[in-house]
């Protein structure tokens, strides 16, 4: 990303936070009004955790049709970004809880879930370490991650909302249009940011991957 | 108002965030230059 890119998303992400802390009134019928605010980091973030695993996925896809180690790397970073945003709105999640619910872990259908997604992700994290072979492990997390990933919006959304009665999650949240100023575009942040990650995480791969390559031929070489 | 601790939460979340990525920045800047030095060496 251009250092231009780089200070407009700095300079965004603080109008956004500007927003939020200047501008954005209390949220009425919570606990506490002040702090239920938190909402407009924890929605943003399982956001992006979906658009992340929806890019783990298409790399997935991408993998699995043309057999080329890119892709493969790509679907890495998409689920290792998705990890990462799932354990945010987790964190996000649990203080929201404790300020509304009284406690950081209530054990409702939505926390739990969001909980096993998080072990659906470490598990493919665990799968990829245990294969040695670069093909036969590409081929595997490709398959993997496409179930991870469908497992995301499931697991995170749709049977939390419309399986389960029971929740302290409001099934079909409604934001007035203030909340909504700020939650869509600290969404855009996020996301934006994400772009700059996940490109910048690829190309890391890569290198560690060329330099790691070019250290085993030395290596052979010597020996 | 009692906003201090969400501050803390978001300035935490998105300064990490921005820190963390410069960081993997410089760290592939460095890598990327070791990686022509080692293909130089070659």
């Amino acid at each position: 990303m251009t250092p231009v890119a780089k200070g407009a998303l700095f300079v965004f992400t603080a109008a956004c936070l500007s927003y939020i802390f200047l501008k954005l009134p209390a949220a009425q019928g919570f606990a506490n009004p002040d702090l239920a605010r938190l909402v407009t980091m924890h929605l943003p973030c399982a956001y992006v955790a979906l658009v992340a695993a929806v890019i783990a996925a298409w790399h997935g896809i991408a993998y699995l049709r043309k057999r080329d180690l890119a892709s493969d790397i790509k679907s890495y970073i998409g689920a290792k970004i998705a990890f990462l945003y799932c354990f945010l709105t987790t964190i996000t999640g649990s203080m929201f809880a404790k300020v509304q619910w009284g406690s950081f872990w209530n054990w409702d259908p939505r926390q739990t879930a969001v909980a096993v997604l998080l072990l659906v992700y470490a598990a493919y994290f665990t799968l990829r370490a245990s294969i040695e072979d670069p093909e036969r492990r590409a081929a595997l997390s490709a398959v993997y991650v496409l179930f991870a990933s469908i497992l995301t919006p499931m697991l995170g959304y749709v049977i939390p909302t419309f399986f389960i009665d029971q929740s302290l999650h409001p099934k079909f949240a409604k934001f007035d249009v203030s909340y909504r100023m700020a939650i869509y575009p600290m969404a855009i942040a996020l996301i934006w940011h994400l772009v700059w990650m996940f490109r910048l995480s690829v190309r890391a791969e890569k290198v560690n991957q060329a330099i790691a390559e070019l250290d085993l031929s030395s290596e052979g070489g010597m020996a | 108002m009692n906003l201090l601790p969400m501050l803390i939460v978001a300035l935490m979340i998105l300064g990490g965030l921005f820190a963390f990525t410069l960081m993997t920045e410089r760290r592939v800047a460095t890598a990327e230059k070791r990686l022509a030095e080692l293909e130089n060496d070659k």
